[in-house]
């Protein structure tokens, strides 16, 4: 029988992206949580042993058992914070989702942009020592949403070098790779992303149309219009007077209808569809502390990269995660960033009198955006030299943990 | 086992469904193809490719209501569970025929490292797993799992469960078999009562929980194992607390250099 298929694993704050590589989208998308009684932490022995070690819940199975198990979050701000909890957590990932004998496959991990080695090694020891798996490579996530990007555009230059925009419900981050290593040091995070977006529309349905919605729904309401109806606009003036112009055609309806009582409801969707996506472009509307538009960090980001790179990271920006998926989000970053760069490029032969090659700006969505990072871990799995690529067992057991320190790079996406 | 679905360029509206199954010549010759021909029967498709087996799904025969197709669906996905399932269900057969036949062992490497083995007695049905685990620090930790499977036999709560037998060396019953028994370190066999596991509408799921036993196995172990980490951890947490606790204050003397550097004066 031939190689079995690598098995791809991406473990976000929020959900946990399962799977087989080859695949487009991932197998199974699951929360990442995990319910325990928590008697683990007791140093004593119990009197009586049962079955301590299989009492746990993860994912979605959670919530029905939140009464006698406390539901708690292995991973947070993309770090994993707690390997008890991931222990567990992946167990049930291996065994009870993905079905799979860990021992017979090789495993591609994510990695948050900035882990620390010892993370790693402690992922090493769960995989290597837990599950005796056969083989692991720890990427990077920008990496993989770099290579998810190069390999389902054939715009996107083949080398993995470029900016990615990774904005998903925590935070949104800017992060420069350049040959398949990501610059540490110029990495710049912006702390609002899909969660202020949700937050924005119930806040602008509760002003307009106060109880319309029920409240217990108003989370869900808001979420499914911006995702189905809100759209990124050139210019936020023109648009006002779009709608006013022609109220009839922009403003929607949205359609719901009470958990409980069936009772069905109907709201108005008006300007929030282009106003609450506007975060990324003019955040003074959602915060007070945040006030720098994506665009001018894309900017700045490149400009404290090495001066060698700068070049290839304008000319592959690329969009990654839940919340860059919304319309004409690609051609209005690209807009404002070239219309920066350009500005600066004058500036200095104005200054200079010498002629400067146009920079050029390229801002690229793609089909995989959704799920960037599992999809490109999907895809560099699937080469024939990420088999030479893993950390092998019998290496583990040679060297230890610290094997994992390290991981070799790939060079391209195809 | 690996699963190939895809659709072709050159039949579309069709769907393809591809298996491959180590032991998969076994399970054809011992109840499989009557299996096949009455469950996947309008399915099996004659071009199978490199799988073994190749099921095809063409959108304009299924049927129109979405109850019926998600059956088939279902059908489809249990294709493993009923290709396993068809040996057991050949040996009942024979069981349940008046007078009973009573058929040789039968062995199917249904893993590269794995056999399963169906045999069969008056009114009971025995099927029976190989268990062996490559890693050297899963071994002690398999067998006392296994040893808790002998110590089960005698457990009154347990007394409608399938009687379980663990045998560290070749058990008698497969005698005349041919197979690689390096590596193996026990044999688990599970002995079903032809009234109590075997009727009705028990039979299906007797037969399919039956097939979850390595998996259980397995995934229990590794529980077991990340269990035993968690604990270790903890105890090493505690124990370098009370450590801690334990060594003296250093007290600072006057003319030393303090943190920032600075010397301490006299107070």
């Amino acid at each position: 029988m031939a190689g079995k298929t690598p098995i791809v694993i991406d473990a976000g704050t929020g959900y946990t992206k399962l799977g087989y590589a080859g695949n487009l989208d991932p197998a199974h998308i699951i929360p990442t949580v995990v319910a325990t009684r928590d008697t683990s932490k007791e140093t004593t022995l119990r009197r009586q042993p049962g079955l301590e070690d299989l009492d746990f819940y993860v994912g979605d199975e959670v919530n029905a058992h939140k009464t006698t198990h406390l539901p708690m979050f292995p991973i947070r701000h993309g770090q994993v914070e707690d390997w008890d909890l991931m222990e567990r957590f992946y167990e049930q990932a291996l065994f009870k989702y993905l079905r799979c004998e860990p021992e017979e496959h090789l495993f591609m991990m994510s990695e948050p942009p900035l882990n620390t080695p010892e993370n790693r090694e402690l992922l090493a020891e769960v995989m290597f020592e837990t599950f005796n798996v056969k083989g692991m490579y720890i990427a990077n996530q920008a990496v993989l949403a770099l290579a998810a990007s190069s390999a389902s555009n054939e715009h996107a230059p083949r080398e993995l070098t470029g900016t990615v925009i990774d904005s998903g419900d925590g935070v949104t981050r800017v992060i420069p790779v350049s040959d398949g290593c990501v610059i540490p040091g110029s990495i710049k995070s912006i702390p609002l992303a899909g969660r202020e977006i949700t937050r924005f529309i119930q806040e602008f349905q509760r002003e307009r149309e106060p109880g319309v919605v029920p409240p217990e729904d108003a989370m869900e309401v808001a979420k499914n219009i911006k995702e189905n109806q809100c759209y990124i606009c050139r210019d936020l003036v023109r648009e006002y007077q779009r709608y006013d112009a022609q109220p009839d055609q922009y403003f929607m309806k949205y359609q719901g209808q009470q958990n409980i009582t069936k009772r069905p409801y109907t709201l108005e969707v008006g300007y929030e569809r282009f106003l609450a996506p506007e975060l990324y472009f003019n955040p003074e509307i959602f915060s007070t502390e945040y006030s720098t538009p994506l665009p001018d960090v894309v900017d700045a980001t490149i400009l404290s990269c090495p001066i060698d790179t700068r070049r290839s990271l304008y000319r592959n920006i690329v969009l990654s995660g839940g919340s860059t998926l919304f319309r004409n989000f690609s051609r209005r970053l690209q807009d404002a960033v070239r219309e920066k760069v350009d500005a600066r490029v004058h500036r200095n032969e104005e200054l200079t009198h010498a002629k400067v090659t146009p920079i050029e700006v390229n801002v690229l969505a793609h089909p995989l955006q959704k799920f960037a990072v599992w999809s490109g871990g999907s895809i560099l799995a699937n080469q024939e030299q990420f088999v030479r690529m893993c950390h092998t067992k019998e290496q583990y057991d040679e060297v230890g943990p610290s094997l994992c320190r390290h991981n070799l790079t790939f060079t391209s996406a195809c | 086992m690996i699963y190939e679905v895809k659709t072709k360029e050159d039949a579309p509206g069709a769907l393809f469904v591809g298996v491959s199954l180590p032991g998969f010549p076994e399970i054809m010759a011992n109840g499989g193809t009557e299996m096949l021909s009455s469950l996947y029967g309008p399915y099996v498709n004659a071009d199978k490719g490199s799988n073994d087996l190749s099921l095809k799904l063409t959108w304009a025969s299924l049927p129109a209501v979405p109850a019926e197709r998600e059956k088939i669906a279902t059908l489809v996905a249990n294709i493993k569970v009923n290709l396993l399932a068809a040996p057991m269900m050949k040996a009942i057969q024979g069981l349940e025929a008046t007078p009973p036949k009573l058929g040789s062992p039968i062995q199917i490497p249904y893993r590269t490292d794995g056999y399963m083995w169906v045999l069969t007695a008056p009114d009971v049905l025995t099927v029976g797993f190989s268990v062996s685990f490559k890693d050297p620090q899963d071994q002690p930790l398999a067998r006392i799992f296994l040893n808790e499977f002998v110590a089960s036999q005698h457990d009154t709560k347990l007394a409608g469960a399938p009687r379980a037998n663990v045998f560290f060396t070749r058990p008698g019953e497969l005698a005349g078999l041919d197979y690689r028994a390096e590596g193996i370190m026990a044999y688990v066999f599970f002995a079903f009562n032809k009234q109590r596991h075997l009727a009705g509408a028990t039979r299906e799921k007797t037969l399919s929980m039956v097939q979850t036993f390595r998996n259980y196995f397995q995934y229990h172990l590794k529980c077991a194992k990340a269990y035993m980490h968690n604990r270790m951890r903890s105890v090493y947490q505690s124990s370098v607390e009370s450590l801690n606790r334990a060594r003296p204050e250093t007290v600072m003397k006057a003319g030393t250099r303090g943190v920032s550097g600075k010397l301490l004066k006299k107070k």
